[in-house]
């Protein structure tokens, strides 16, 4: 139920998170800041089962759907930004942001733009597990593990107040930091190894 | 940004940024993996600044981790532009378990229970009494900066606060010994160059209990959070 986090204890053995001990526990960062509506709700188990039992599978190829996909993606429009849309859905973070990378590109093609395809992402972000997500994320240990890069992203300093070092005020310093980073010319630039540009 | 240790961007950032995207015509995509479905005390980010993205990626709280589920919101310009391509040049992004019943039922009823407990708002409300709870930290020499936006919060490690040294090697520490208290956490390690802080990560469900959030039980985040020894007091 809960993480399949493990740590060893001082006896060598391996224990994990999902015991009746670690469930009492309080889930500081339970699942990464996944549970808003937190453990044990029976009524999800619930209609996941219902789903199985009336429909397990659907294919959503060749413009076909199914009820809980379109009226979830009714809800999550319907509480989202005042532009939004439409939902496609995916099966994790990763796989979002890949195709958020992706809709965007493909945008520009269609509206005769083909030369737009920079992704600009901020410096100590974290965007996913797959390789663009990867090369969107601004910590260098996962490219030094797994570079190159995708090509075609840039990564700007981020709004961090704590640590900002310009003259200006934080957000409208990082806010122009990905313009200019949008502004050089010619292709992407590699993460700098150290300090943020700006 | 959450994994990246909780930075908080200040009011002037994302208008700003909204504001150079129209200029140069780019389009904004917001990942809100993490902040998406309340977890900010907003149903999705941006709307605490009043900002629209033309693309939102979401994942984590669709489903509270019941069953794993993401997605992509398009605004109508990106929609539309989508729907009218042409046949030669077709929107192919498809994927077998795209929109999976039994994932989207479960977020359907998630989505159902945020709605019912006011979820979304109690996250702003329980999450200005955990910041004000993780402030108390302060008193602490080796805690430079506690910030954070509804319910998630990032408490940043120092050597030294006037330098802002960051403090390495000690966030595994603190949160071992949280773990002896019964606090699960997540350190985002720092790193000498560029200079970051170890830092202690708090994402807990928007449900916690208001005695968690606060200071005045001995089970709170931030009574669990001070260190029990004195060699890195």
């Amino acid at each position: 139920m809960i993480i399949a986090s493990r740590w060893s204890s001082s006896k060598g053995k391996v224990r994990c998170c999902a015991t009746p001990r670690a469930a009492n526990a309080s889930t500081g960062y339970q699942g990464c800041g996944t549970s808003i509506s937190a453990t044990a709700r029976a009524e999800l188990a619930d209609a996941a089962s219902a789903q199985m039992r009336r429909i397990a599978f659907a294919s959503a190829y060749i413009g076909a759907t199914n009820e809980p996909a379109v009226r979830l993606a009714e809800k999550i429009v319907g509480h989202a930004y005042p532009n939004s849309a439409a939902v496609y859905f995916t099966t994790a973070g990763a796989e979002s942001n890949e195709s958020a990378f992706k809709f965007a590109r493909y945008y520009w093609k269609i509206k005769d733009k083909p030369e737009k395809t920079k992704i600009i992402s901020r410096i100590h972000a974290y965007h996913g597990v797959s390789l663009a997500a990867m090369s969107a994320t601004g910590m260098a240990a996962y490219h030094k593990m797994f570079g190159p890069l995708v090509p075609g992203f840039i990564q700007a300093a981020p709004p961090y107040a704590y640590r900002w070092a310009g003259n200006e005020e934080p957000g409208i310093g990082a806010a122009d930091a990905v313009e200019k980073a949008y502004s050089r010319r010619g292709p992407a630039i590699p993460l700098p190894r150290s300090s943020p540009s700006r | 940004m959450g994994a990246g240790g909780v930075i908080v961007p200040p009011p002037s950032y994302f208008p700003r940024l909204r504001e150079i995207c129209d200029r140069y015509d780019v389009l904004l995509i917001a990942d809100e993996v993490i902040t998406g479905f309340g977890r900010t005390g907003r149903w999705f980010a941006l709307g605490h600044w009043g900002v629209e993205p033309d693309l939102v990626s979401f994942a984590k709280g669709v489903t509270s981790g019941y069953l794993p589920l993401g997605g992509v919101i398009a605004s109508k310009r990106v929609h539309e532009a989508i729907e009218s391509a042409p046949s030669d040049r077709r929107f192919m992004h498809a994927a077998t378990y795209s929109g999976h019943p039994v994932c989207c039922a479960v977020g359907l009823r998630n989505i159902e229970i945020i709605e019912r407990e006011g979820l979304v708002e109690r996250a702003g409300v329980m999450g200005r009494r955990l910041l004000a709870g993780l402030g108390d930290l302060h008193d602490l020499p080796v805690v430079g900066d506690v910030r954070g936006l509804g319910m998630m919060c990032g408490v940043e490690l120092v050597k030294d606060r006037s330098t802002k040294a960051p403090a390495l090697d000690i966030g595994w520490r603190i949160s071992r010994e949280a773990l002896a208290l019964g606090l699960l956490l997540r350190i985002r390690p720092g790193s000498a160059d560029p200079p970051v802080g170890d830092t202690i990560c708090l994402a807990p469900p928007l449900m916690t209990l208001t005695e968690t959030c606060s200071t005045a039980s001995r089970r709170s985040y931030a009574r669990r959070l001070r260190p029990q020894r004195a060699d890195y007091r």
